[in-house]
């Protein structure tokens, strides 16, 4: 034991948000239900929580009230012609007298619906977790390395309570453009409900999907990985004890052959072997 | 702004065609100006016209919807044929669910001699024309005499207030190449008629900015 | 009871991790180890130049070299194998170290030597010094020591404050005194950075120490 290096919980604290600050994920999916076609663009990032470090033989780092939190980009698309019959207007005749013809009747106009539109709504997620990891040294090639391997946590992504943000986002996007054709105000509330009908049908579904996509977007964090341990500390083989300082001064090094882990007195200690 | 242009006709439009004479009418859907023809497709539509007509001003109405096909790339008329008395009037216009259907015309012949063409309109043919979006309307009678149409939008009115209005259409008379009222004042969901009074080779189109002394 | 004592971090030297970084500046940089004046190969790789000491009444020099043999440094508990002259002792945050030094010079008068003569050639010349070399073995104790390095950075290092030369009768405390300052001038070689002392996993902020005690040189901070 050449060298002792030890950190408190609260030294590891600082470590860990350290490490939280480069663990943030962005993936993007769609799927369609129906006639409506769903992106999801998801961003997750971590911070806060405390650490506890817990003695030898366990050995664990157990983190509480990690911060889970982000946001999912979700954009509806649909075709409003593919949910809602053709409107023709006005919906009563209306007929001009023309000299030399006679009583001329003109034609109703049926209304094309609009090309697909695409409604952008955010929402925004934030869950707390509690998960333990196990200690471990590795040996990284040029360094050491103690990492931190979580053990299998449970994790709950919900976003059912978002569907009334969509049903609202959605239902004012159509009411504006349903308001925007002439001759239909006693008919828009209807429209707007057929629209809110097709999509309540399969709304739990969509965002069930969101959810579970979430959840595994989280777990693809290198830190939630039950196969990558992340490092919490790194070690360089080489340590550079004097640097060099001209031709007849070269660097002097002294090299960790081997390194040691573990913790005791709620400390996670290292100790170190130089050649 | 919506697309105003009586040589190529579009959902917002009908094209009306008095006969005046007893006969059997050929007429077929174009999509290309005067001269192409030999482009366009071969197909013709019949209208009986029979002797037995009313006298002129008190004919009936006949509609003529025109459905877009896309994969034959036509529009097909329903009724297919047409049976009317003398002084009755076909309407034709086009019902589609997709604004991407291509303008049209309509020209018909009898067996000697192109009797109605909506590129050129003749004598008593008329144009209708619903405006959708709001707007200044400048328009030109065969690039010479201009008339507007001010169009309000609907979407500050009572809805009572707006179909009140839209039960009403104005109609403006073109008696050699000149309207008459050069100028009309609706909202959105409102058809404006044009009736050629008197005149030839009639057409009505918008233009970009107005020729005559700026309103603002 | 836990090691880092209310702070965020804690770093230790052993002894023995100590001696083997002295060990490799011994092998990589012989020169701070190393002196002798030109005859003896001063100004070589490896052996650090000194001038040749004028001999009161002769007009000419002694040529002579230093050579100190790869110090072992003890820190407080003394190892068992170490033993102190008096009246040198271990005590709370102190360390030992033992070193010998051995002192030779070119004895022999002649003509002002020419530049450029070495000592073999020079049998041909009629000049035929001899090396004469004494070793003498050397203890001293001293306590860590930390100096500002930039603006929030400290360097950790050793410094002896008591020598002990022996066998040499009066000169001793003659040469005690040059030996100190020359083994202080090797140690200041060897210091280190503070916010490098936890081998490169974090940066380390000096809060509290150094300290030597239990075979090692402690210090106590904070996490940057």
């Amino acid at each position: 034991m050449d060298a002792t290096i030890a950190v408190s919980e609260s030294g590891a604290n600082q470590l860990m948000q350290k490490l939280l600050a480069g663990e943030s994920i962005s993936k993007s999916g769609s799927s369609s239900w129906g006639p409506f076609t769903v992106g999801y663009d998801v961003n997750v990032a971590l911070s806060g929580g405390t650490i506890e470090l817990i003695d030898a033989p366990l050995n664990i780092v157990r983190l509480h009230n990690l911060n889970i939190a982000g946001n999912v980009g979700v954009f509806f698309t649909f075709d409003l012609g593919q949910i809602l019959p053709q409107i023709c207007i006005p919906p009563f005749q209306v007929c001009v007298d023309i000299p030399f013809i006679g009583k001329v009747c003109t034609p109703q106009v049926c209304i094309p619906w609009p090309p697909p539109i695409t409604i952008p709504i955010n929402l925004p997620f934030s869950v707390n977790v509690s998960a333990d990891f196990g200690l471990s040294v590795k040996d990284a090639g040029s360094a050491w390395e103690v990492d931190l391997l979580v053990f299998p946590f449970s994790l709950l992504i919900d976003l059912s309570p978002m569907a009334s943000v969509i049903i609202n986002q959605i239902e004012t996007t159509v009411d504006g453009i349903l308001n925007s054709i002439p001759l239909i105000g006693g008919l828009i509330a209807w429209l707007v409900n057929m629209v809110l009908g097709a999509l309540s049908s399969v709304l739990s579904a969509i965002l069930s999907t969101i959810s579970s996509f979430v959840h595994d977007v989280i777990l693809l964090l290198d830190l939630f990985s039950p196969t990558i341990p992340v490092p919490l500390l790194t070690f360089a083989k080489t340590q550079a004890m004097l640097p060099a300082g001209g031709p007849s001064d070269p660097e002097v090094d002294i090299t960790i052959a081997a390194l040691g882990a573990a913790i005791n007195d709620h400390e996670l200690v290292a100790t170190a072997d130089f050649a | 702004m919506d697309f105003l242009n009586s040589q190529q006709l579009t959902y917002q439009d009908g094209y009306l065609h008095a006969f005046r004479a007893p006969g059997v009418y050929e007429y077929r859907v174009l999509f290309l100006p005067p001269g192409y023809e030999g482009s366009e497709p071969d197909i013709t539509y019949t209208i009986h016209v029979g002797k037995e007509g009313n006298e002129i001003g008190k004919g009936s109405q006949h509609d003529v919807v025109l459905h877009w096909n896309a994969s034959q790339h036509a529009y097909l008329p329903d009724p297919v044929s047409v049976t009317a008395q003398v002084n009755d009037y076909v309407i034709w216009h086009v019902e589609t669910d997709t604004s991407a259907a291509p303008p049209y015309g309509i020209r018909g012949e009898s067996d000697t001699h192109t009797v109605f063409d909506s590129r050129g309109m003749g004598q008593h043919d008329v144009l209708t024309h619903m405006f959708l979006s709001p707007g200044e309307y400048h328009y030109r009678i065969n690039e010479q005499a201009e008339g507007v149409v001010l169009v309000a939008s609907h979407q500050n009115l009572p809805y009572e207030v707006h179909a009140e209005r839209a039960a009403q259409a104005p109609l403006v008379h073109i008696a050699k190449g000149i309207p008459n009222p050069r100028s009309v004042e609706i909202v959105t969901g409102q058809t404006v008629v044009w009736f050629v009074e008197e005149g030839d080779h009639v057409t009505i189109s918008s233009i970009k900015e107005p020729v005559s002394n700026s309103r603002h | 009871m836990a090691l880092t004592a209310g702070h965020a971090a804690y770093a230790a030297l052993h002894e023995d991790g100590l001696n083997k970084f002295i060990r490799n500046v011994y092998l990589v940089r012989l020169h701070y180890f190393h002196y002798a004046t030109s005859l003896f190969g001063g100004g070589s790789p490896g052996i650090s130049l000194l001038n040749p000491i004028d001999i009161p009444g002769v007009g000419s020099v002694i040529q002579y070299s230093v050579a100190i043999s790869q110090p072992v440094i003890d820190f407080v508990p003394q190892d068992a194998s170490s033993t102190l002259p008096a009246p040198l002792t271990l005590g709370p945050d102190q360390f030992s170290l033992t070193a010998d030094v051995q002192f030779c010079i070119a004895c022999g008068l002649r003509d002002q030597p020419k530049p450029g003569d070495s000592f073999n050639q020079d049998r041909a010349r009629g000049w035929s010094p001899k090396r004469l070399c004494t070793v003498l073995h050397l203890w001293a104790v001293g306590h860590p020591t930390v100096e500002p390095f930039g603006a929030t950075d400290k360097l950790v290092g050793l410094q002896i404050d008591q020598i002990v030369v022996k066998n040499i009768c009066d000169l001793e405390q003659i040469v005690e005194c040059i030996a100190e300052d020359m083994v202080n001038a090797l140690l200041a070689n060897l210091q280190q950075k503070v916010s490098e002392l936890a081998l490169g996993a974090f940066g380390l902020m000096l809060a509290a120490g150094p300290e030597i005690s239990d075979d090692q040189l402690k210090v106590w901070g904070d996490i940057v």
